[in-house]
């Protein structure tokens, strides 16, 4: 058994969803602070660390859960880039205008609930081929990222990209597509092993009818067989609606989204048990799946601030990348950051299958890995792309000379501990640095812009960097 | 003799211009430019360059650059502070702001040379307007050179120069003259040229304006294996010649370039010319390339709204009858034939000539316009407004070449409409048919690609002796009716070659910021995406930005270039005119 699955059953059920309060044993510290501005934000840079630290847990969770300041002007402002974007039929640059949000919206855990959902609800740009009807897929769940679970489920049956997504628009009376409902099922709202072969097969019937006009979901009684189906042994003349309301009813509908979030937002490092997870699903379901009270009881709770969450998940790209940006303070092109994290198999729009990105230590391969370390000096040179997020402008904001402090510095801010056991290596590696290159009088903004660079970048390169 | 500016022959003939001190031989002022030698690969001469700043293309460059967000990560990079530490330093030191040290520095006269040797080497004269700010500057460096890791340098006094030697650098400085050189040796010559030359004759006069003169010697770096090499004719590359043969004829035919920059009036100008020794036999350059004795390049087409404008006389019938010549006879024949297989092709489609038969009968006039146009879609408007583009090609016979091509074009339009379903229309104009090839405007068309691509229509027709195609049919009439209005006027009311200088013009171009400014307007939405999520940008720095270029468009006035032959050679010049 792994040491992430030891502590995770280490955790007893009754106390884990409690709400963390701090104690002397357990303060809330710069390290619970950055782990929940992680996991909710992407990343934090320094100084949002200490801010969360000085306001406290439960502030810093209403400000999470509540739209920044300026959020409605970003919004107006980032739906016209994407309005240009479709417009101009490339699909980059729409991919360029989502990482646009996640890079600089005021509003950041609702783009990383944007994104999961995303995931979740897996829909292809490469088969949908419809720039258009993939945003306004991602504008929709946007909107119900922190709503109501129901409202989005139904919204997706009858999203236009969805219905050419899962051949819904080939799904007829009399031929019924199977695809959708199987994945309604296993995929959105169930999992394997909650529904049957003949479950699967009326739900098909009652999803039939369905299909997309116009760039519109679209109805045609005729195409819909309206008989009686039987789907979880309940009869009726049931439709899509009633589908939806069917797969809520199913207590392993709760218990399917509630896991599907602790791997999202708490750990995916080990399995946690059905009895770990019951209180969460036991008021998910009665709140109406209700997704903010549900993100919200996780985020502050005693469990997500143990050893059994903090370091415990694999940094997608997207954290990687916009994390290192809000830590550095810095801003980088979102076409360059889009593309980085495709290379590094996160493509939005474009998620590889039906059941979204695998995720975990599957982000790291012996390609992907390398790309990852590459990426850390690139995001540091301070040049070229990457001159909007140089290491050493918050090292002559801090007034750092020395090797030493620099070092710690960036410990501290990329691993919230300036004590880390890599730091004597780090700085005899900058000391090596510093003494290379010119050495007269003018030279010495350049040199210690160097070491700034070298800093950040030995930083970024611990193993523990990919963990978030 | 061609005519020449004033102040261009003062800067050029430096051994030809009269000395104009006063006092005896002995006291006359010996001007750092006199150490240069006469042999060089490169010189360059500068007056006034502290003058430069005040030009107003370049003071609203500085401006823009220093308000631009896109610039601003490189003023706020590391190793730009170390040039700014640098000034910072001499600023303090010296008790001077930065505009006055400039001034005081590069007020007076620059002398840049690369001598010839292997590998050639660097020599630079400078004439500071201040006599006593050389020896303070070099106090500063000796401070500077024992605070740095080698801590030590040269010095001695040659000739009442006082040297040093910082590393690789040596530098001898006598009141306002400074010497600077990699070379120790190169820098001694330097220094016993300029206390042995006679100041009382050809010492060039200092210019009290901003000027820049250079001349390159071609004959002395055509001796370089190198620079032989990349002028081998004929050239590997068969699209050279085509494009740039008649210009890489010149690099091989003349002996020298001469480049002067010079603020005449409200102009920027900045002439380059190709000469040879008086007496010197040149050929007249390329055949067919540039315009013979008696053609010059036609008037450029300028309708209303044109951000640029070109003209060109190019006699292809010419280049390929002398292709031989051009590419080699093994080429010429390879390319002989390969244009009788195209013909043989070619018949299929029902055309009854070759490509060289196609390419005879085309010009020898070109012009391109680009200007702003009318939306060409009433049903499809694009989110940015393009400008439009017009081409025009004199055709030698209007009649055969109608022939040839229609049934080249009715196979054209048949692919065309079956593979991207784009519809041939016909309209006229005038006398004129136009042929006008639209793209499918239906919903299911529309969501495929950039709706910008509804910028375009493509039109042309054959008309008027001319083959005339451009993106817009609007922008193709407003041409026509240029071409007609020109066709009115009285024999040789067209536009005159240059006043200044009896030259075969061969090229012309006009540029337009101003205009450019204005359709930046018609891009601000692709601008503005592209300034945020390329370059990182905000919203609101991008807008900033979207102004603050049209605002600098808006501020550069009028550029245009002309190039042909003169009776002493070759020459290009450009225009910059302040708005």
């Amino acid at each position: 058994m792994s040491s992430a699955q030891q502590r995770l059953n280490a955790i007893s059920p009754r106390t884990a969803w409690e709400p963390f309060t701090p104690t002397r044993r357990s303060r809330w510290d710069e390290l619970k602070a950055a782990h929940l501005l992680r996991r909710a934000a992407f990343g934090a840079s320094g100084p949002d660390v200490a801010r969360a630290v000085q306001a406290g847990l439960e502030e810093t969770l209403d400000q999470l859960f509540a739209p920044g300041s300026g959020s409605a002007a970003f919004d107006a402002d980032a739906d016209r880039l994407e309005e240009g974007a479709v417009a101009s039929g490339d699909a980059r640059q729409l991919e360029a205008a989502w990482m646009h949000r996640l890079l600089n919206s005021p509003f950041p855990l609702r783009e990383r609930l944007t994104l999961f959902w995303h995931d979740h609800f897996a829909t292809s740009q490469a088969k949908v081929d419809n720039l258009a009807l993939m945003r306004d897929q991602v504008a929709t769940l946007r909107r119900d990222a922190l709503g109501n679970f129901p409202e989005m489920l139904h919204a997706m049956t009858r999203d236009p990209a969805m219905l050419i997504w899962l051949d819904s628009n080939t799904n007829r009376k009399g031929a019924a597509n199977e695809n959708y409902a199987r994945e309604v099922f296993e995929l959105f709202s169930l999992g394997l092993g909650n529904y049957s072969e003949q479950d699967i097969r009326e739900a098909a019937r009652a999803l039939t009818g369905w299909s997309v006009r116009d760039a519109r979901a679209h109805f045609d009684p005729a195409q819909h067989d309206d008989s009686e189906k039987t789907v979880f042994e309940q009869r009726g003349r049931f439709t899509s609606g009633d589908i939806v309301r069917l797969c809520l009813g199913r207590p392993a509908c709760a218990m399917f989204l509630v896991r599907k979030l602790f791997q999202e937002l708490v750990s995916d490092a080990g399995q946690p048990s059905e009895e770990l997870l019951a209180p969460l699903a036991e008021g998910f379901r009665q709140r109406d799946f209700d997704i903010a009270w549900l993100v919200r009881r996780m985020l502050g709770s005693w469990l997500f601030y143990s050893d059994a969450a903090i370091q415990q998940r694999v940094k997608s790209p997207v954290e990687l990348i916009v994390g290192t940006v809000k830590a550095l303070e810095g801003r980088v092109g979102p076409v360059q950051a889009a593309a980085s994290s495709a290379e590094l198999g996160q493509r939005l729009y474009f998620p590889p299958s039906v059941k979204g990105w695998d995720g975990g230590r599957l982000w790291l391969n012996s390609s992907t890995l390398m790309r990852r370390q590459n990426l850390a000096f690139e995001v540091t040179r301070g040049i070229g792309e990457s001159a909007r997020c140089d290491p050493a402008r918050l090292v002559r904001e801090q007034g750092l000379r020395t090797a030493d402090d620099m070092a710690g510095f960036f410990l501290r801010l990329f691993h919230q501990t300036a004590d880390h056991p890599q730091r004597a290596r780090i700085v005899e590696q900058l000391e090596v640095e510093a003494a290379a290159g010119p050495q007269h009088p003018f030279a010495q903004p350049a040199r210690t812009a160097r070491l700034a660079r070298a800093a950040a970048h030995l930083a970024l390169t611990l193993p523990e960097y990919q963990l978030g | 003799m061609w005519q020449a500016s004033r102040r261009v022959a003062a800067g050029i003939a430096l051994a030809a211009c009269l000395w104009s001190g006063t006092g005896s031989a002995d006291d006359a002022p010996r001007t750092a430019a006199l150490a240069i030698p006469a042999e060089t690969l490169l010189r360059i001469d500068a007056s006034r360059l502290a003058d430069i700043v005040r030009v107003p293309a370049v003071e609203a460059l500085s401006d823009f650059a220093s308000a631009s967000a896109l610039f601003a990560p490189l003023y706020e990079n590391p190793e730009a502070f170390t040039a700014r530490e640098a000034l910072l330093f001499l600023e303090r030191r010296l008790e001077l702001d930065r505009d006055e040290l400039w001034e005081r520095l590069a007020g007076g006269r620059w002398s840049f040379a690369v001598l010839p040797g292997a590998p050639p080497l660097g020599l630079i004269a400078i004439d500071a307007l201040d006599p006593d700010l050389p020896g303070r500057i070099l106090q500063l460096m000796d401070e500077l050179a024992s605070r740095s890791a080698a801590g030590t340098f040269e010095t001695s006094v040659y000739r009442d120069f006082d040297c040093r030697r910082y590393g690789k650098l040596a530098l001898a400085i006598q009141g306002p003259r400074i010497l600077l050189s990699g070379d120790r040796q190169i820098l001694k010559e330097a220094v016993d040229r300029l206390q042995d030359a006679d100041a009382t004759a050809n010492a060039p006069a200092a210019a009290d304006e901003f000027e820049v003169h250079a001349r390159v010697d071609l004959a002395r770096l055509r001796l370089s294996p190198e620079v032989q090499a990349g002028l081998k004719w004929p050239p590997d590359d068969l699209g050279a010649i085509a494009i740039l043969g008649g210009w890489l004829d010149l690099f091989r035919q003349y002996d020298r370039i001469d480049v002067s920059l010079s603020q005449p009036d409200s102009r920027l100008l900045l002439d380059v010319r190709f000469t040879s020794p008086a007496g010197t036999k040149v050929q007249p350059g390329l055949e067919g390339f540039w315009a013979p004795e008696g053609s010059e390049a036609p008037p450029l087409l300028m309708p209303t709204g044109v951000l640029y404008a070109s003209s060109w006389h190019r006699d292809y019938q010419a280049l390929w009858e002398a292709r031989e010549t051009l590419i080699g006879a093994e080429r010429a024949e390879r390319v002989t034939k390969a244009d009788a297989d195209a013909g043989a092709q070619m018949q299929v489609v029902g055309a009854e000539f070759t490509p060289s038969d196609l390419l005879s009968q085309l010009g020898p006039e070109f012009r391109t316009v680009i200007l702003h146009s009318t939306p060409p879609y009433a049903d499809v408007v694009p989110p940015n407004r393009l400008p439009a583009g017009v081409a025009v090609v004199s055709l030698r016979d209007e009649s055969r070449v109608r022939t040839w091509m229609s049934p080249v074009f009715r196979i054209l339009n048949l692919i065309l409409n079956g593979d991207q379903g784009i519809i041939s229309t016909a309209e006229r104009h005038g006398d004129a048919e136009l042929t006008i090839l639209s793209l499918p405007t239906k919903p299911e068309a529309l969501r495929r690609g950039s709706l910008d691509r509804f910028n375009f229509r493509t039109t042309y027709t054959i008309s008027r002796g001319r083959f005339v195609i451009g993106t817009t049919p609007a922008a193709v009439k407003a041409v026509l009716d240029v071409l007609d209005a020109e066709a009115a006027l009285p024999a040789g009311g067209l536009a005159a070659s240059d006043s200044e200088s009896p030259l075969r013009v061969t090229d012309r171009q006009s540029f337009s910021p101003a205009e450019l400014a204005r359709a930046l307007n018609g891009v601000a939405e692709a601008l503005g995406r592209s300034l945020v999520l390329v370059a990182g940008l905000t919203v609101d720095e991008a807008e900033r930005e979207t102004e603050r270029l049209q605002t600098l468009f808006g501020s550069l006035g009028r550029i245009e270039t002309s190039a042909g032959f003169g009776p002493d050679g070759f020459q290009y010049r450009v225009q910059w005119f302040e708005p």
